[in-house]
This record gives structure tokens, C-alpha cells and sequence, in this order.
């Protein structure tokens, strides 16, 4: 019995592709002729529902959905329009073709600003000699010329101070080398000094603390580098007394005599000193 | 109006928008559809509606994809498909929690009812026109047919339709359906066998 039916699915197999080639039926049973009863009712059915093709909608309802169509269409239009610019009045011509460059644009410039904050404040701690040294330098010129003229000189005195600082770090290093970078450090000090006295941001009390200052920051130099620079505001041939004498006994707040029994030059060089500092 | 004539429609149609190109493809098509959705619903007023969603979507979405006349079928066809299955969903929420196949189970026993609504749209065929020999007369009615064809799983009922009384090929009916070629043949196999059963008792 199973063998008969697998026979039979086989056949029909068969039969059903070469009904599949739109050939006769008379000539696809023929080369059936054991199964041609049961392969005729197959064939019946096929052919039948071949006759299903005369299934037809009436013309009017043709006609009828074609205008339907045409008119959804242009309902939709309108909507659309109207969707479009209610749109456009929301976003006022923030259209998504410009929306993209503008995030991306929006997303680098927060990149690089925090990038640059964040860089510009490790540099902060930076002494002369490493990377992040001319960041510092290059963010204090950009805060000068960025300060009102009336408030330069908070810039100005911080600017000394972050100078006589970064000597003071180089000095308790034990293995700072780069002379180079010295000298312009040196050289930055005085120019800064001089820039601050010559604008009168420094008061008497003040002065004299800077010159202190930078004359121990020059001697600590010259006692272990050798350094022989010299200049106006050189006071690395005076001693740490004889700066603070000759700034006390000048500009008199200590009540101290004027001393002019040791080095002439020295003397000299106090009083240039003490002179521009009284401005 | 042949593949090359359809293809030429499709090709001016994007070209021009004009509409004449439209209803050419539309009046070409309408019948089948129609036929199709009717076929696999047995619901004429659904199978209306149904039938102008598909040639709406036509309208709106032929510009935008890539067609040729030999995927213009298929797309069609499969349009009118997915549409026939939110029918079904929507009959099947609004029976609630009745399944799908249960809703089938229930239009069954209803399917003289569906079979008569069905058959008003039938013209009587003239023995002139009737393909059948005297030999493979046939001795199913068009209502033995629908009966049985309603009764046949969806995808089994498609692909009988699309095959013996659309004319596809396969490969096309594959893509309708999604499903290869060999699957295709299966099924169809599967329908015509079952039918048989069907109809024999």
C-alpha cells in the first residue's frame, strides 16, 4: 500500500511538471497510462481553477477606484504641504541637511575646547624646559592682550610671580641642566619686573619684596650655574643685605640709615633701584 | 501588454509622472489584483478596499523603487499580499482572542455563504471558450473549487492562486511569498494533493 502511494507521488510529481510545461493533457496522460484515472482528476482540478481567471470586478468600480486613487493622492499632497510648512516655521530653516554639519561642527569645537582648557591648566605646574612650558607662556600673552588696559596689572604681577616661582622649583631641582632656558628665564624676570615698574603697579613695600626676591632667585643661580648675565635690573652683583638695606634705607619705611660705607657701585645701583621703585 | 511594453510604462512613468503611463499599468493589473485579494478574502466589499490600497501604494511608492518589468510582478503581487495579511489581522482582532486559523475554521463553515458572494463574480464561461477537452471535462464546480481552496492553509491558497489562475512563474512566486523556488514547488504540491482529498469527499 505505501509502496503504491509513493509510486502515485512520484508519478504525480511528474505529471505535475510536465503540466507545468503547458503541455496537452491528452499527451501528459498518455505517458501515464497506469495512473491516467487518478492523474485525469488532477488534472480537472488544475484546469479548473484555470477557469477562475473569468473572476472580474465590474468596470465602473475600475473607473471609480482610479478616481478614489487620484483623489487621495492629492489630499495628501495638501497635507504634506501643509505638515512641510508648519515644519519649517518650527525649525526656521533648520533643515536636517544643514542640522548634520552643524552637530558634527558643534561636537569638534567641544572636543578642542575642552582639549585646549584642559591642556592650558597642565600647564599650569610647567617650568622652563619642558613641552608644556610655551602653552603657559603663549596663554599668558593671550590673557594680556585679551585684559582691559585698568586690569593688566593683576596679569602683570601675576605673570612676575609665576616667573619667581618657576625659579624657585628650578632651584630645589637637583637636575636641571638646560642653562638655555635659564638664561631666558632670567631674562623673562627682568623684563616682566621691568614692565611692572615702569607701568607703577609695583608699590614700595612690593618693590622691595620683588628685588629680594629676584635677587636670591639670581644669586641661588649664580652659586650654582655660574650664570654672568647682566643687565639694568641686574642684582645678582649685590648681596641679599645689601638690596634689602638699601631698599629699607630709601624708601625709609624701616627707619633704617643709609649705608654707603660698602661697594660703591652697589650703592648705586640700590639707589637706581630704590628711585624707580619710589615712582 | 507585454514585458516590454510594461517596462517601458514603469521607464516613462518615473520619467514623466504623466498619469497615462499610471493607468496603462493600472488597467493592466487591476483585474489580476482584484482576482487575487478577492480569491484569498472572499469578502467583495474587503476585497474592493484592499484592491485600491494596492494600486494607491503603487501610485505613491513606483518612483521610488528600483523596477523592472519582470520585479514589477512580484512587487505587486506582494503589496496585495502584505495587505491581505492586515486584513486578516484586523478580522482577528476584531474577533478578539479568536486565532487565525480558528477565524479560517469559522469561514469555513460559512463558506457556502462565501462561495455564492464569490460566484456572483464569476461569468459563465462559453463552450467555445472553455480550455477543457471533452476528456478532462471538468467535473468540479467553481464553488467545489473556492470551497476547497478556502479551506487550504494561506500560504498553500496563494500559491495556488498566483500559479494556476495568476500564471506566475516560481522564482516570482518565491519572491511574493519568500520563500525559494524548490519551497514553492513543495507547497504547491502539498495544496494539490490535499485538495484532491478535499474534493473527493
Amino acid at each position: 500500500m505505501n509502496k503504491d502511494k509513493n509510486i502515485n507521488k512520484k508519478v504525480l510529481k511528474k505529471f505535475l511538471n510536465l503540466m507545468d510545461k503547458d503541455m496537452d493533457i491528452k499527451t501528459c496522460l498518455f505517458q501515464f497510462s497506469d495512473n491516467q484515472e487518478i492523474l485525469r482528476q488532477y488534472a480537472k482540478i488544475i484546469e479548473g481553477f484555470k477557469n477562475l481567471k473569468n473572476i472580474r470586478a465590474n468596470d465602473d468600480f475600475e473607473e471609480k477606484s482610479l478616481k478614489d486613487i487620484y483623489l487621495r493622492v492629492r489630499i495628501e499632497n495638501i497635507e504634506g504641504q501643509k505638515k512641510d510648512f508648519k515644519k519649517d516655521m518650527f525649525f526656521i530653516r533648520l533643515r536636517p541637511a544643514y542640522l548634520k554639519p552643524l552637530v558634527i561642527f558643534l561636537g569638534v569645537f567641544i572636543f578642542i575646547s575642552f582639549s585646549f582648557t584642559g591642556t592650558i591648566y597642565a600647564s599650569s605646574d610647567s617650568v622652563p624646559g619642558e613641552l608644556l612650558y610655551t602653552v603657559k607662556r603663549t596663554s599668558e600673552n593671550i590673557q594680556v592682550a585679551l585684559t582691559p588696559y585698568k586690569y593688566e596689572n593683576t596679569i602683570y604681577l601675576k605673570m612676575l610671580n609665576s616667573r619667581l616661582s618657576e625659579a624657585d622649583v628650578i632651584l630645589n631641582q637637583d637636575d636641571f641642566a638646560d642653562t638655555m632656558a635659564l638664561e631666558k628665564l632670567v631674562t623673562d624676570i627682568d623684563d616682566t619686573y621691568e614692565s611692572c615698574r615702569n607701568r607703577n603697579y609695583l608699590d614700595a613695600n612690593y618693590n622691595m619684596q620683588m628685588q629680594i626676591r629676584i635677587s636670591a632667585v639670581k644669586e641661588g643661580f649664580k652659586k650654582r650655574y655660574g650664570m654672568q648675565k647682566k643687565n639694568t635690573n641686574d642684582f645678582s652683583d649685590q648681596t641679599l643685605e645689601d638690596v634689602q638695606d638699601t631698599a629699607n634705607s630709601n624708601t625709609g619705611t624701616q627707619g633704617f640709615e643709609q649705608d654707603n660705607s660698602g661697594n660703591n657701585n652697589n650703592s648705586e645701583a640700590g639707589n637706581n633701584n630704590s628711585s624707580n621703585a619710589g615712582e | 501588454m507585454d514585458d516590454i511594453e510594461l517596462n517601458n510604462c514603469i521607464k516613462s512613468y518615473k520619467k514623466t509622472k504623466d498619469n497615462v503611463y499610471y493607468e496603462k499599468i493600472y488597467r493592466y493589473f487591476f483585474q489580476k489584483i482584484y482576482r487575487f485579494v478577492l480569491l484569498n478574502i472572499s469578502d467583495n466589499q474587503a476585497a474592493e478596499d484592499i484592491t485600491v490600497d494596492v494600486f494607491y501604494k503603487v501610485y505613491r511608492y513606483i518612483i521610488k523603487v528600483h523596477l523592472n518589468s519582470a520585479s514589477f510582478k512580484p512587487w505587486i503581487y506582494k503589496i496585495a499580499r502584505n495587505l491581505i495579511i492586515d486584513y486578516y489581522r484586523k478580522e482577528a482582532k476584531h474577533k478578539k482572542n479568536q486565532s487565525l486559523e480558528q477565524y479560517l475554521e469559522d469561514k469555513q463553515s460559512d463558506g457556502s455563504e462565501d462561495v455564492e458572494k464569490t460566484d456572483i463574480f464569476l461569468i459563465e464561461n462559453n463552450s467555445a471558450e472553455n480550455r477543457l477537452d471533452e476528456s478532462v471535462e471538468s467535473e468540479f464546480t467553481n464553488q467545489d473549487l473556492l470551497k476547497g481552496l478556502g479551506s487550504l492553509p494561506d500560504i498553500q491558497k496563494q500559491v495556488i492562486i498566483l500559479r494556476f489562475v495568476e500564471g506566475l512563474d516560481y522564482k516570482s512566486i518565491g519572491l511574493i511569498i519568500n520563500k525559494n523556488e524548490l519551497a514553492v514547488r513543495a507547497i504547491k504540491f502539498r495544496a494539490i494533493s490535499r485538495l484532491k482529498e478535499l474534493l473527493n469527499k
